[in-house]
């Protein structure tokens, strides 16, 4: 699944609180949600809702709003299957793009030297 | 007396609305019920309130939980908490009625039962007896004279 700039680095953030509990639960606060996104991605405090429900909707994660008892938001996040296997995909997905760079920088290597051989040819 | 399950649930109940996730503290709940259980206790009483479709606990850590109750949790916690304010209102009751029944005795009351021992005397007593007293002699007297006076005719 191609996920866009936003989406890529709020997936990145939950993956890595999630991923450390052996369910692939955790609780985080929009505000430590924020804090640690890059501040060189342009995310605003007003995407974030967005782009969590769009990853949900994608099945990445299951995020229910909840509150502390005294009052602060927070959510509780659950990763599902596409969620559990982000980073192996994402392996797969950069393989995948290094082969195909690879078949294409050999095929125009080829190309080149057919073009040379038959240069000296005729 | 109430149950810890319905303790626990009652305590959530009151944390949480209708229809929301409330992320608690394992040691905020031990704390409400008076230290009476310990995080394995509680762990096993909550575990007992999910199988019984009371919550949902969406999350548990060490630490915390995040739970949401479910219908049948809900009605039950405001059954008892129906129930306690009857009791609440039945006892307050029965207290009066005690209270009424016998009365604790105040300063005034104490000064009001107490008899008043009067020490002096009563003029007013007196001067009845006398005028009485006097009259029943008077007439006593005159009866004497007008007997001595028949008889000396």
């Amino acid at each position: 699944m191609v996920l866009g700039k936003k989406e890529k680095v709020l997936m990145n953030v939950i993956y890595k609180k999630a991923s450390r509990s052996q369910n692939g639960q955790c609780l985080v606060t929009p505000l430590e949600l924020l804090s640690k996104i890059p501040y060189g991605v342009d995310f605003k405090e007003s995407d974030l809702e967005e782009v969590l429900n769009q990853l949900t909707l994608d099945s990445y994660f299951e995020c229910d709003r909840a509150r502390t008892s005294s009052g602060e938001p927070i959510y509780c996040i659950t990763l599902k299957e596409n969620g559990i296997s982000y980073l192996r995909d994402r392996k797969v997905s950069r393989r995948k793009l290094l082969i195909r760079v690879v078949t294409a920088i050999l095929i125009a290597i080829l190309g080149f030297v057919i073009k040379a051989i038959l240069d000296a040819i005729f | 007396m109430i149950d810890m399950n319905d303790k626990i649930l009652t305590i959530l109940a009151s944390m949480t609305g209708e229809n929301e996730n409330l992320v608690v503290g394992k040691g905020e709940i031990i704390d409400l019920t008076d230290g009476a259980l310990d995080a394995r206790e509680l762990d096993k009483r909550i575990q007992a309130l999910e199988v019984n479709d009371m919550l949902v606990v969406r999350y548990s850590d060490a630490e915390s939980y995040c739970v949401a109750l479910r219908p049948k949790g809900r009605v039950r916690a405001d059954k008892l908490k129906e129930a306690e304010i009857a009791a609440a209102a039945a006892a307050e009751e029965a207290g009066n009625k005690v209270e009424l029944r016998t009365p604790v005795p105040t300063e005034e009351d104490e000064t009001e039962k107490t008899p008043i021992v009067t020490t002096g005397v009563s003029f007013k007593k007196l001067a009845l007896v006398c005028a009485g007293s006097s009259f029943l002699g008077g007439l006593l007297a005159a009866i004497v004279a007008f007997l001595f006076g028949r008889l000396g005719a």
